[in-house]
């Protein structure tokens, strides 16, 4: 683990430079508070730090509170090192954001064992922070294939045809229905459908840019936005996906499974302002449209020929026409 | 007393890790006390049993520490000097400051606390006790400066 120390003291640093070394520590010395700063402000700076309490330029309690100041980062574990005795001065290196403080000269036992405390409290914030990472992606994630779940993936298409429309750009939305399913579970079993799902959403995501998004919509539904997509080639993108499913039957526990998926597609830029949900209801009737036309294939949302009054007032926001 | 002579060194660098030691990690007497000639010759102004724990039996580190003692107290105490002579009492705590830290970590606890005094004398601003004060430190300082000298041999030896 590394650890920074801070003094202007010469023999101190070096006492302690090699006392840490030998405790096992990645050592980064420095002389003064400046210096310490800017090295536990790096994004990967150290999160140990021993800080004489005088120095030149920064004192440790400031250093403490530079470090303090940022709420973005890593907690770092910072011990003040002082031959202030007084319980005035204790209080007062403490409130500066100091996590605990040790008088010189030190004992090297006893600063390995305060340091071990810094270590045990420093692994416990790890770990809350990947427990609460690990609550955020099952909020955000669908559990079986990992994909955005329907709340994010609707949030994200919002979000990307308001973009679209500022930018004056177009956003291809694809939803997408494996075929016969329902068979595949009754016929390999739901295992052997859950590993098709899985399998369906990575060829999915294999199969757009990494700026695009891949949601579980529904069961077997899956709702894909291109983001800033081409009109030119909103059906090429389409059917390049489309195919990529098909190609191969996905190798099951149960046995190779031949798969195959319909899909709607919708270029936003074709249908004014529209809510997500009165778009999503588009590309679901187109979805329709492909599964009646035999499957595994994709169909094109197109608008209706509208009078030019409706469509002036497609073309307003849709708060305007409550 | 159980501190031992910079005579000693060479008995105290021989001596294993908490073999011969107290509770406290102290030397004990058995192992290391210093011979009467010893005594009579000067006082023990390093505490080696200290050093030795503090470097954890680092011969090598104790090499680097004095040294690095050697090369820096010499601007220290001249430092110190000036800002005494010159009444500049916060020039006086800020260079006694630097050099208690500088003792403290040579283990030489009556020169840390007469610089310590020193120290406070600055803080207080009373200059009228800076002179009397330095003198005692300059006596200490003077005495230790050779011991260094023996220490330095010792571990380079």
């Amino acid at each position: 683990m590394r650890i920074l120390i801070a003094d202007d003291e010469l023999m101190s640093r070096r006492l302690l430079e090699k006392t840490m070394q030998r405790a096992g520590y990645d050592v980064t010395a420095v002389e003064n508070g400046q210096l310490a700063a800017a090295e536990l402000c790096k994004p990967e700076g150290p999160r140990l730090a021993l800080l004489d309490w005088i120095m030149p330029e920064l004192d440790g309690p400031g250093v403490c509170r530079e470090v303090r100041k940022r709420k973005d980062h890593s907690y770092v574990y910072m011990i003040l090192l002082t031959s202030k005795e007084k319980k005035e001065d204790v209080v007062a290196g403490l409130e500066s954001g100091a996590d605990d403080y040790l008088t010189k000269p030190f004992d090297p036992e006893e600063l390995k064992a305060r340091l071990r405390t810094g270590k045990r409290i420093l692994d416990l914030e790890d770990r809350l922070i990947e427990a609460r990472e690990e609550m955020r992606f099952q909020a955000t994630h669908d559990a079986l294939t990992s994909l955005w779940n329907r709340s994010v993936i609707m949030e994200l298409l919002g979000r990307e045809l308001t973009r679209a429309r500022r930018e004056n750009k177009c956003t291809a939305i694809l939803l997408g229905d494996l075929d016969h399913f329902k068979n595949v579970n009754d016929t390999y079993g739901h295992l052997a459908g859950d590993e098709v799902l899985k399998e369906t959403a990575r060829r999915l995501v294999s199969s757009v840019r990494s700026y695009d998004f891949v949601g579980r919509f529904g069961g077997e539904e899956f709702l894909v936005t291109l983001n800033n997509c081409d009109p030119a080639f909103g059906l090429a993108r389409a059917e390049k996906i489309r195919k990529t499913i098909a190609e191969n039957p996905v190798e099951t526990s149960a046995g190779p499974v031949p798969i195959s998926m319909s899909f709607g597609l919708l270029l936003s830029q074709e249908w004014g302002y529209m809510s997500v949900v009165e778009l999503l209801h588009e590309v679901d009737t187109a979805l329709y449209g492909a599964k009646a036309a035999g499957r595994n294939c994709v169909k094109v949302a197109v608008p209706k020929a509208q009078p030019a009054s409706a469509r002036e007032l497609a073309a307003e926001p849709a708060w305007r026409r409550r | 007393m159980g501190v031992p002579s910079t005579k000693g060194l060479g008995a105290l660098l021989r001596i294993e890790p908490n073999h011969g030691r107290t509770k406290k990690g102290k030397h004990s007497a058995s192992s290391c006390l210093p011979n009467k000639r010893e005594k009579q010759m000067a006082k023990n102004l390093i505490d080696l049993g200290e050093l030795l724990e503090r470097t954890e039996n680092d011969r090598e580190l104790m090499k680097d520490l004095l040294t690095i003692f050697k090369e820096e107290f010499p601007q220290r105490h001249q430092a110190l000097r000036e800002a005494v002579q010159s009444l500049n009492a916060t020039n006086v705590a800020l260079e006694a400051h630097a050099l208690k830290g500088m003792l403290s970590n040579l283990a030489a606890p009556e020169a840390s606390a007469s610089v310590a005094e020193i120290e406070r004398l600055g803080r207080n601003n009373e200059t009228s006790r800076f002179l009397e004060s330095f003198s005692r430190f300059e006596a200490i300082a003077k005495e230790l400066s050779q011991q260094v000298e023996d220490c330095m041999a010792e571990v380079s030896g």
